[in-house]
């Protein structure tokens, strides 16, 4: 059977984002072969899991509490959505262009024409 | 006639291998099913035709294949090759995934970390075969039924196995319909796959907008190697729920997905030329993708029946199957496998927890693995 791999010198608990656990446990996990990884990386997952799970579960029982001094109103002005923040309307935007446009053209052309006419 | 001979010396035909030949016949048999079968359509369209693009043979000296600097395919494969494109396609499913079944019933996120065990136990297998632990890493992601998580993970990993990791993890998860029922029958009785579960309760609109800012922070605090994907995956899912940011959602899991799908899905389909694709490796790499699955799949229904004798309401041990991260085709298998046994049990939606479940626990995996193996 080839052999695992060979220490890295790494930690399993030094790749996590919690610096002061990782000071504390730095090196209580060496990697000294390829069932350790294995077996740490899995409860790694769980443990993320689990508690992700748990804030899950314990969210409405926390907003419960937030709604005393923050009700959740029951037409959030989200609702709608911000003006800006819809999709746009293509058509409706053309069509203002379009006017406006033509409304330039016409102003150009009539200002040209009586331009002519007075010379 | 020299000039006619010289002609045909700069053709493909006369550089042709047989290699070239199955790669291209490869590729159409990918369209031929993404047509006939409708298998994953959007990813074998594209990949099957990339690998046809790659495998035709070119003259010496011109800079026409993913691996020439400065070809057109070099820069398309650039964002695969970097890990450019996954991360965006992350944001495009956070923008179309709704969490609220995992919301409303917590226990079944375990179900998704329960099929990480295809990961680990892959890499094992892959270190058994000797290859390098960076090499294993990449392989055994492949078990989170996560193509766009295996594909950033392989370019960090091991990039010289790229192609092969993603073909495999691609045309795995097109074949979830065929490769997980067996195993989901094998392991569960009828009575079980009998269950019905209660329906989820209603989660307010402030859990939803919380959640995937605080499940980010959970997540990357743990594991800060997958902060790249969880953080595209919840920022998109940030502007679906926020209700104030419709429009950036919209594009993201639609027009934006769908152009990286198309780049992502060539780019690695041109990456198979057949002299780096056609090797023992790719081989063993496809069947220890095939043992993943099966574990993934194994490990989420094995560890439901666990749950259940722990429960006083009962899971439907089918619902296991879908903690491989595969959306939401194994939701479907499982809503499929199901009905099979009772037209009237409905569990697609249960379905969808250990589903999204799973592409958060593939990427923490991947971040594991990323870390560790560097």
């Amino acid at each position: 059977m080839p052999p695992f791999p060979e220490p890295t010198g790494s930690t399993l608990m030094g790749q996590t984002g919690l610096g002061s656990v990782d000071q504390a446990v730095a090196g209580s996990v060496p990697l000294t072969n390829g069932p350790v990884v294995a077996i740490v990386g899995l409860m790694i997952v769980f443990t993320a899991l689990i508690i992700l799970s748990l804030f899950i579960a314990a969210l409405p029982y926390l907003l419960q509490q937030l709604s005393v001094i923050w009700p959740e109103v029951s037409e959030p002005s989200g609702r709608h959505g911000h003006p800006e923040s819809q999709v746009a309307d293509d058509s409706s935007v053309l069509a203002a262009i379009g006017f406006v446009l033509h409304t330039e053209f016409q102003r150009q052309l009539d200002s040209q024409n009586s331009s002519e006419q007075s010379s | 006639m020299e000039i006619l001979t010289d002609f045909f010396n700069t053709t493909g035909f006369a550089s042709m291998r047989i290699g070239n030949a199955i790669m291209i016949l490869i590729g159409i048999v990918f369209i031929f099913l993404a047509i006939t079968k409708d298998y994953e359509p959007l990813l074998l369209v594209p990949i099957g035709m990339g690998a046809i693009v790659g495998n035709i043979p070119v003259a010496e000296g011109m800079a026409l294949s993913v691996y020439d600097d400065g070809s057109v395919l070099s820069y398309l494969y650039f964002g695969v090759d970097q890990g450019v494109y996954p991360p965006l396609i992350f944001l495009g499913i956070g923008a179309m995934t709704d969490f609220s079944t995992m919301l409303s019933n917590p226990k079944l996120v375990l179900l998704g970390a329960a099929a990480q065990v295809g990961v680990f136990l892959t890499f094992l297998g892959a270190l058994y075969l000797a290859f390098e632990p960076a090499q294993a890493g990449a392989i055994g992601i492949i078990g989170g039924a996560d193509g766009p998580t295996a594909i950033f993970l392989a370019s960090k990993l091991a990039p010289e196995l790229l192609a092969p990791i993603a073909i495999a993890a691609y045309s795995y998860m097109a074949l979830v319909p065929i490769i997980q029922p067996p195993i989901m029958r094998l392991l569960t009785s009828r009575e079980e796959r009998l269950i019905r579960m209660k329906p989820p309760r209603t989660v307010s609109k402030r859990e939803k907008m919380i959640f995937p800012v605080a499940a980010f922070l959970i997540s990357t605090l743990i594991a800060p190697g997958a902060v790249v994907l969880l953080g595209m995956l919840f920022f998109g899912n940030l502007m679906k729920e926020s209700l104030v940011t419709d429009r950036l959602a919209q594009t993201a899991r639609t027009a934006m997905i769908d152009i990286v799908t198309i780049l992502l899905g060539f780019a690695v389909g041109a990456s198979t030329q057949a002299d780096t694709f056609l090797t023992r490796e790719s081989l063993q790499i496809f069947g220890l993708g095939a043992l993943s699955f099966a574990i993934a799949t194994a490990g989420g229904v094995l560890f439901a029946k666990v749950m259940n004798l722990f429960l006083t309401e009962k899971i439907n041990p089918l619902v296991g199957a879908a903690g491989v991260s595969a959306v939401p085709d194994s939701a479907r298998v499982v809503q499929m496998v199901g009905q099979q046994e009772d037209p009237h049990n409905f569990l697609l939606m249960h379905a969808m927890a250990p589903n999204v479940a799973g592409v958060v626990g593939s990427a923490i995996a991947a971040g594991v693995l990323w870390s560790v193996l560097t």
